[in-house]
């Protein structure tokens, strides 16, 4: 049994492409309900919303439209009455042998008057369209810009919750993809709607003020037959081109995975499994592909059977009618037809169908903006973070006299994580949060911050409960170093002076040399003004987060937070951080969190979780006294030995 | 390139040859079909004749169900040429992939890489869709219209030999304007994407520098240089449509002002007005051939950077190859040093690892300890040739690595890296990349081992429990357990932890240590901390500093021969044991 298959068997997928698509499903970017719009009618209102301030600039293009499209439908009737006069001038040829006057341009009914003015019809139609196509591009572009700068602004607004619910994959999705697809569908399918209708409606009104319902049917009967084989079609396609994408993002979090672990893979010898698994995906992903494009692919040579079939048809009946005769039977048909009315004909049978096949191939293009429009709604829809409230706003910055007084908060409402928790840290204590990964260390951080609001109790800051001042006012006085170090893309001077902005270059320095990095930036060779990849990986981690640490200590903040920030220094540098720490933490009320008790014996206080919910507090020596569960974790890291039954 | 990228058609080079053979047939139907039309006018109707109408009328009905045949046929193999390049492609790419060595990994993004698997093999594919259908079709249609034009009468057919060039150069000109533009938007799109990740990445670090404003702004920027600079493209873009319709008509004008005429004073016998009829489809066919051209031109540019993108993987090669005589097996788990320079790049100055000499027995437990950019990492890379050695040589077993057959070497040093990669799959998928067909007895036993079962004993799926992708539903000290049961089922020769024991607690720690000491005596254990603690009781420390071995010995040696070691411990000790 290969490995596929045993993989296979033990998840129950049906097939190798269902599992390893669902395995992946998290890296699709586009989704299988990407068609589903809860709420058409409401988000076509909404999106139409949008377009008011642009109201000017639509009503061009909608006019514009109107007036080709209106141009459009005349001029067949023009140059049937053209062909129409030519060939009569060969019957006159024929029967008298004179010709006839081309006339002159002021002569109405004339072919040089016939002529000009469908010349000038045309150049109408031609400024018409330019003036259709220019203004709607900036239309287009000025909403979608707009439409992704609120988004954005939507997302610094939203509470942390909203970050840690849904995956980094996603949000982009929204604010690049579907943003992308109703900008990309949207002038196309609103121009193609307008004057397809306008379209339609003209060139049925032509038809039928000739009134020869004969020739109207035979010129439009086919089209209920090619817009439902365009719609089915496009639609069966849109569905294959759906699963096609959705093999294409299991193939791209196959890639990420492999690559990101290629060590792994070399030195596991994992190269042909590896390639098996891609080759299964890669196969899938060209049949799903195939038959996307095939579908794609034949429905223009359906329609152009439909168009010709329907040609013939026109020119057979409307021979009949020019000729005068049913098919040779006799039956003579009162109204004739001159030849030029049969190229009309033909013209707005064409006229006729093009929108309708359009707007039929368009519909699920259509439905899938719209359902983008409608994620984009939803998310513009979302609650914000509680509005600030600035009753106690602080003029300047505080001394970092934090207090908690029977805080209560839980992430799920039937999970109690923290309840009634009290502490006071005066100015230059030391707080220290220890207990085993998972313990909701960093829950503290997240209410102290407010990346999360309490739900019962107070938090003061300087005898200010932290509810009643602004977010920003609050963190302005907080700097904070965490296990995850953030560098982007810019220079290491930038990434330092991220809090700061009008750092001299002697203070950065001075940052940096605190943290113990300003020896390996000047081993760089260009500095200061090194370039960092996108996350920084061209530094190593511990390097990185000396660079973290830096910028903290260039904010040079009255409360200090580090959560685990010396977890990937190595000792000996540790040990010299610890020193700029001790000297940068006078003064200041530090919260530190940290897994290497060694670190934090000296604090001012220390808070033992377990579990979700705290279990002791006191200073080491009060802890060490009591010989709980602080007492046990702290022996065995000390000593390194082997404890008989912590947990 | 395009040799490099060609050789990928392969096995579908029939099908991609039978495309523009299916595609002249349609051509040659659509451009029949106006012409049998002129005849049914001008014989049938104008005639009078309905048995010709009729007549005629089959054989057109004939000509457009071949056309839809031919139509159809070309879109099947098109698909399947395309599908199939595509796949062959993309199969190329990832093979070579899998042949890197590190240091063509580290000339490419994992970003980048499938980048290049999906979106620029996307282009391609369109592309080569193009080319065979499109590319063929456009030009063809042009010749055989223009011809059958000229036959209808050249007088009048003169009329598009102004009307081709000017839209051409009309055409090039609003191509050469927006061109540039729409790839700068491109490339701005990539840049959106980058600061949106980033900002997501670092929500924390954001709303605690109180940053929200200042990245709004950086956002808001790029959003504004897309909407400029897209606007601007499609405003040039919004001359293409109205030229086009002014050639088109034009020329429609033109000639039917000749064209009528010619009509009235040949009194139908040099051009009939079926065949002026003709004509027009004929206008609108050259015409908008020239602009499926252009169309296509653009594309093609489009695809031309992702082209070179792709044949970049396809032509790199590994620098790290098996030589023929490999030896495939490891007698035991010794490793010599022997005088061992290394640099990452050959023409960087300063060497990582400088004169390294060491000797490890089999079965011996070693420590190594050093600061930041002491090359820890890189000196236990070189055990299982991750990187070849620039000067001097790694001997494994007695035998320089650089014989082995790499397989084989692998196969025996196993390594924990300081970067744990889980794998999306339970647990039990991840486990079994030491050993494929591993039992559940095996899978349990080095879970014991490395501490991992007591934690994935109280998951309620147990071994099942499924890992997301990168393993962010486990801790970081869970997955160094698992991390380390990985290796383990390898039962490997050599086993090399970098630093794989940090974000696990100090009491676990011991415990995997002195697994390892009663479990797997044998084996040869490497063992890189940052805890004097982890490597106190290892038969050897090697202290690492700026690339070179500064000190080697047990613990009590080195307290008394190395300052470094004894400021390191005194570090940890103090941070620990004093100020009671």
């Amino acid at each position: 049994m290969s490995k596929t298959e045993k993989i296979k068997k033990e998840v129950g997928a049906d097939t190798q492409d269902t599992y390893l698509e669902s395995k992946y499903s998290s890296y699709r970017t586009k989704k299988d309900n990407e068609n589903q719009v809860e709420n058409a009618k409401g988000t076509t209102k909404r999106f139409f919303k949008l377009l008011t301030p642009y109201w000017f600039s639509v009503a061009i293009v909608c006019i514009a439209s109107v007036a080709s499209t209106f141009v459009n439908v005349l001029a067949p009737d023009y140059m049937a009455d053209l062909i129409t006069s030519a060939q009569y001038s060969i019957e006159d040829f024929a029967a008298n042998g004179t010709h006839i006057n081309f006339g002159g341009i002021t002569e109405p009914g004339s072919i040089t008057y016939q002529l000009a003015v469908l010349g000038a019809l045309y150049i109408l139609l031609g400024v018409f369209t330019f003036v259709q196509q220019y203004a709607g591009a900036g239309v287009t572009q000025k909403l979608v810009f707009n439409l992704r700068n609120q988004v954005n602004r939507k997302l610094s607004n939203m509470p942390l919750s909203y970050f840690d619910k849904n995956t980094k994959g996603e949000i982009i999705s929204k604010i690049v993809n579907d943003i992308d697809n109703v900008s990309a569908n949207l002038q196309n399918s609103f121009l193609t709607v307008l004057t397809g209708v306008i379209q339609v409606i003209g060139s049925l009104v032509m038809m039928l003020r000739t009134g020869n319902w004969v020739m109207t049917v035979a010129s439009i009967f086919l089209v209920p037959f090619s817009g439902t084989i365009a719609y089915k079609i496009s639609k069966i396609s849109k569905k294959w081109f759906s699963r096609y994408w959705s093999s294409m993002g299991a193939m791209n979090g196959h890639v990420e995975e492999m690559y990101s672990g290629h060590s792994l893979v070399k030195i596991f010898n994992h190269e042909n499994q590896s390639i098996d698994e891609f080759r299964t995906i890669n196969t899938n992903l060209k049949n799903n592909s195939f038959a996307a494009n095939m579908i794609a692919g034949i429905l223009n040579p359906i329609l152009t059977l439909f168009k010709n079939i329907n040609y013939v048809s026109v020119c057979i009946i409307g021979g009949c009618y020019y000729i005068g005769t049913w098919f040779n039977t006799g039956v003579s048909i009162r109204n004739t037809l001159p030849i030029g009315s049969i190229e009309a004909f033909l013209s707005y049978s064409s006229m006729f169908t093009t929108p309708i096949t359009n707007i039929s191939k368009m519909i699920n293009n259509i439905q899938s903006s719209l359902a983008s429009a409608e994620r984009v709604f939803r998310l513009l829809d979302e609650e914000e973070q509680t509005p600030d409230n600035t009753e106690n706003e602080p003029d300047s910055l505080l001394n970092g006299n934090v207090r908690f007084e029977n805080v209560r908060f839980r992430y799920k409402e039937d999970t109690p994580l923290i309840e009634n928790f009290s502490l006071t840290a005066d100015p230059g204590h030391l707080v220290a949060i220890v207990g085993p990964t998972g313990a909701g260390k960093t829950t503290i951080v997240n209410l102290l911050m407010r990346f999360y609001d309490i739900q019962g109790g107070h938090i003061y800051l300087d005898g200010i409960d932290i509810m009643t001042m602004s977010r920003n006012r609050l963190r302005e006085n907080f700097g904070m170093v965490l296990q995850d170090t953030w560098l982007f893309k810019g220079t290491i001077k930038e990434n330092i002076c991220y809090g700061v902005d009008n750092a001299t270059d002697e203070q950065i320095e001075f940052a940096a040399k605190s943290a113990n990095i300003h020896d390996y930036i000047m081993s760089l060779p260009d500095g200061y003004e090194t370039k960092l990849t996108e996350d920084g990986a061209n530094i190593s981690q511990g390097q990185r987060q000396l660079i973290t640490i830096a910028r903290a200590l260039l904010k040079d903040p009255k409360v200090l937070i580090l959560d685990e920030a010396t977890s990937s220094v190595d000792t000996r540098t540790e040990a010299l951080i610890q020193q700029a720490m001790q000297e940068l933490m006078k003064g200041r009320t530090s919260f530190v969190i940290a897994h290497r008790l060694s670190t934090i014996k000296n604090a001012d206080n220390i808070i033992v979780m377990r579990h979700g919910s705290i279990v002791e507090q006191g200073t080491h020596k009060e802890l060490l006294k009591k010989d709980g569960f602080y007492a046990k974790l702290y022996n065995s890291q000390f000593t390194g030995g082997i404890p008989e039954d912590i947990e | 390139m395009i040799k490099r990228l060609a050789k990928c058609v392969r096995e579908y080079k029939k099908t991609a040859l039978l495309t523009p053979v299916f595609v002249i047939g349609e051509i040659v139907m659509e451009v029949i079909i106006p012409l049998l039309m002129a005849d049914l006018i001008d014989n049938g109707i104008t005639e009078g004749s309905m048995d010709y109408v009729v007549k005629m009328g089959v054989i057109l009905l004939v000509c457009a169900v071949i056309s839809m045949f031919f139509g159809c046929a070309a879109g099947r193999t098109c698909a399947v040429a395309s599908a199939g390049f595509a796949k062959n492609l993309r199969h190329d790419m990832y093979y070579n992939v899998q042949n890197f060595s590190f240091s063509n990994i580290d000339k490419f993004s994992t970003a980048s890489i499938v980048t290049r698997l999906t979106t620029d093999v996307n282009n391609v594919q369109m592309a080569f869709m193009m080319i065979i259908r499109i590319a063929v079709r456009s030009p063809m249609m042009l010749i055989f219209s223009f011809v059958f034009a000229f036959r209808i009468n050249a007088r009048l057919s003169c009329v598009f030999l102004i009307a081709l060039p000017f839209l051409a150069c009309v055409l090039m000109l609003i191509i050469r304007k927006a061109h540039p533009l729409f790839r700068k938007v491109f490339k701005t799109y990539d840049k959106l994407n980058a600061v949106v990740e980033e900002n997501l990445r670092g929500v924390r670090v954001v709303k605690s520098y109180i940053r929200g404003d200042y990245e709004i702004d950086k956002f808001g920027k790029i959003s504004q240089s897309i909407y400029k600079n897209f606007t601007k493209a499609e405003k040039t873009l919004a001359f293409n449509m109205p030229t086009m319709q002014i050639c088109v008509y034009a020329c429609t004008i033109i000639i039917s002002w000749f064209g009528a005429k010619l009509i009235v004073d040949s009194g139908g016998t040099t051009l009939s007005t079926g065949e002026l009829m003709s004509l027009f489809t004929y206008t609108v066919q050259i015409l908008s051939s020239l602009m499926m051209l252009s169309m296509i031109f653009v594309m093609m540019t489009m695809a031309r950077s992702s082209g070179e993108r792709i044949v970049e993987i396809l032509e790199e090669s590994s620098d790290i190859t098996d030589k023929t005589t490999a030896a495939t097996t490891v007698k035991d788990g010794s490793i010599v040093f022997e005088n061992v320079d290394f640099a990452y790049s050959r023409s960087a100055g300063k060497l990582c690892l400088d004169n390294v000499n060491i000797e490890i027995k089999s079965g011996e437990t070693v420590g190594i300890i050093g600061g930041t950019g002491s090359s820890k990492s890189t000196f236990v890379q070189l055990i299982p040739r991750l990187y070849d050695v620039t000067k001097g040589s790694v001997k494994v077993g007695g035998v320089d690595v650089r014989d082995y057959e790499l397989k084989a070497l692998r196969n025996e040093v196993a390594m924990v890296l300081q970067k744990n990669v889980l794998f999306s799959g339970t647990v039990r998928d991840n486990l079994r990349w030491g050993k494929e067909d591993a039992t559940d007895e095996e899978i349990k036993h080095v879970c014991e081992l490395s501490q991992a079962s007591e934690f994935i004993e109280t998951f309620p799926d147990k071994y099942d429990t499924y890992i997301e992708q990168g393993g962010s539903n486990v801790s970081g000290g869970q997955k160094q357990r698992l991390c380390i049961a990985r290796a383990l089922l390898k039962k490997p020769k050599i086993l090399i932890l970098d630093d794989s024991t940090s974000a696990v607690d100090t009491k676990t720690d011991a415990l995997i240590r002195k697994a390892f000491k009663e479990e797997i005596p044998d084996t040869t254990k490497i063992i890189i901390a940052q805890r004097i603690a982890s490597v106190q009781d290892a038969d050897k420390i090697i202290v690492m500093n700026d690339g070179r071995i500064a000190a080697c010995g047990s613990h009590d040696e080195l307290m008394k021969s190395s300052d470094i070691y004894r400021e390191v411990y005194e570090s940890q000790v103090r941070g620990g044991g004093e100020n009671e």
